[in-house]
């Protein structure tokens, strides 16, 4: 089409002057702010042992989120959750110390997170847990700001993958570098 | 020769027809145009709830200039510019004018009111409770107002129902009185 793309462009700039019918309050945008990795430390993962499950989460740049041990009873923590199947059982969780920052919004420092930070689960694979792949289901629940605005409370999805041997198989130890004693 | 003339001046419109759909964007964000006031539309048609479960519709603050202000307890800002809204409702809350707070908190009632009545924001020397209305917000009411990106987010309303302003993040509070004056000697 000969002016095909003139008509594009301004199709494009139409788009800028409607306003935007974003999701109620932005719970979209609140849940781009964060996106996570998972690790395991054990492959497979032998019937009877313990292993640690890494939740990495990366923070948008300008964003914080409230650390798990906030300083005001009205804010909402950061918290991973686990629902786990039949044969698996959550033996601990670890969250890093929160960073003391003060914001130009609040006379007082709050304690965040930014960047990138580590969630570590120590989860237990009963004798009787399913043998193959297998899918834990977490959830992390966390609330973001920046300078100017915050965006609503939002629980994500973070699934670990995984394969359960039988007791007593050989297993290797993964990601040294995030799972190092 | 042509060609290229052609090209640059398809170039020249595209830049124009952009400028032109970012810079209405921003006066309409900022709800302000040069020398004037802004009229970005009719304030929604919503219906509210308040701290005692009364239906509160924002058709009945007609006549008044109101700043509908979307906060929530576990937002910092929201909670560091509470003081200016005291101040401003203290200051023109006899001039048909009001504050309207809408709470967006999910727990509803059993949060917000007692936050609310509790005195604990320090206007003029004194600690003080919030001393505007408080609605409870939904994402319906949110969509009705067109969306809100994030708290706190403020729509000033003229007397006649058209929304004036708006302000993502807190406002600046001389800037908002100066338009309330205006709004309310117009």
């Amino acid at each position: 089409m000969k002016n095909g793309w003139i008509v594009a462009a301004v199709m494009a700039a139409a788009t800028l002057l409607v306003p935007a019918a974003g999701a109620q309050m932005d719970s979209n945008t609140a849940r781009t702010v964060v996106s996570t990795q998972v690790y395991v430390s054990l492959e497979p993962v032998p019937r009877g042992r313990t292993f640690d499950v890494a939740v990495i989460a990366h923070i948008k740049p300008t964003f914080h989120i409230n650390a798990h041990k906030v300083l005001d009873q009205f804010l909402i923590p950061t918290k991973l959750e686990g629902h786990f199947p039949a044969g698996f059982r959550l033996a601990s969780t670890g969250y890093p110390p929160g960073e003391l920052r003060k914001f130009s919004f609040s006379p007082k420092k709050l304690a965040v997170y930014t960047g990138q930070m580590i969630v570590r689960m120590k989860i237990k694979a009963a004798s009787g847990a399913p043998l193959g792949p297998s899918d834990l289901p977490l959830s992390l629940h966390y609330q973001a700001c920046n300078d100017t605005y915050c965006l609503p409370p939002v629980t994500v999805p973070v699934s670990v993958h995984l394969t359960v041997a039988r007791a007593g198989s050989a297993a290797k130890a993964a990601h040294p570098e995030i799972f190092r004693r | 020769m042509s060609k290229r003339k052609n090209r640059w001046l398809k170039v020249a419109l595209v830049l124009s027809l952009l400028s032109i759909a970012v810079g209405c964007d921003r006066n309409a964000s900022n709800g302000s145009t040069s020398g004037g006031i802004a009229d970005l539309g009719p304030a929604p048609a919503v219906s509210f709830r308040n701290l005692d479960g009364q239906t509160v519709n924002l058709a009945q603050y007609h006549g008044k200039v109101v700043l509908v202000n979307f906060w929530a307890t576990w937002c910092e800002p929201c909670k560091a510019e509470i003081p200016d809204l005291i101040q401003i409702q203290k200051k023109y809350g006899n001039r048909n004018f009001t504050v309207l707070g809408v709470a967006m908190d999910q727990e509803g009632k059993s949060v917000v009111a007692p936050f609310a009545a509790k005195p604990q924001f320090v206007v003029a020397g004194q600690t003080v409770a919030m001393d505007y209305p408080i609605v409870l917000g939904t994402d319906q009411i949110a969509t009705q107002f067109g969306g809100i990106i994030g708290l706190p987010t403020s729509y000033v309303i003229s007397k006649n129902g058209q929304v004036v302003k708006r302000v993502i993040g807190m406002i600046d509070p001389q800037e908002i009185d100066r338009l309330i004056q205006q709004l309310l000697s117009s």
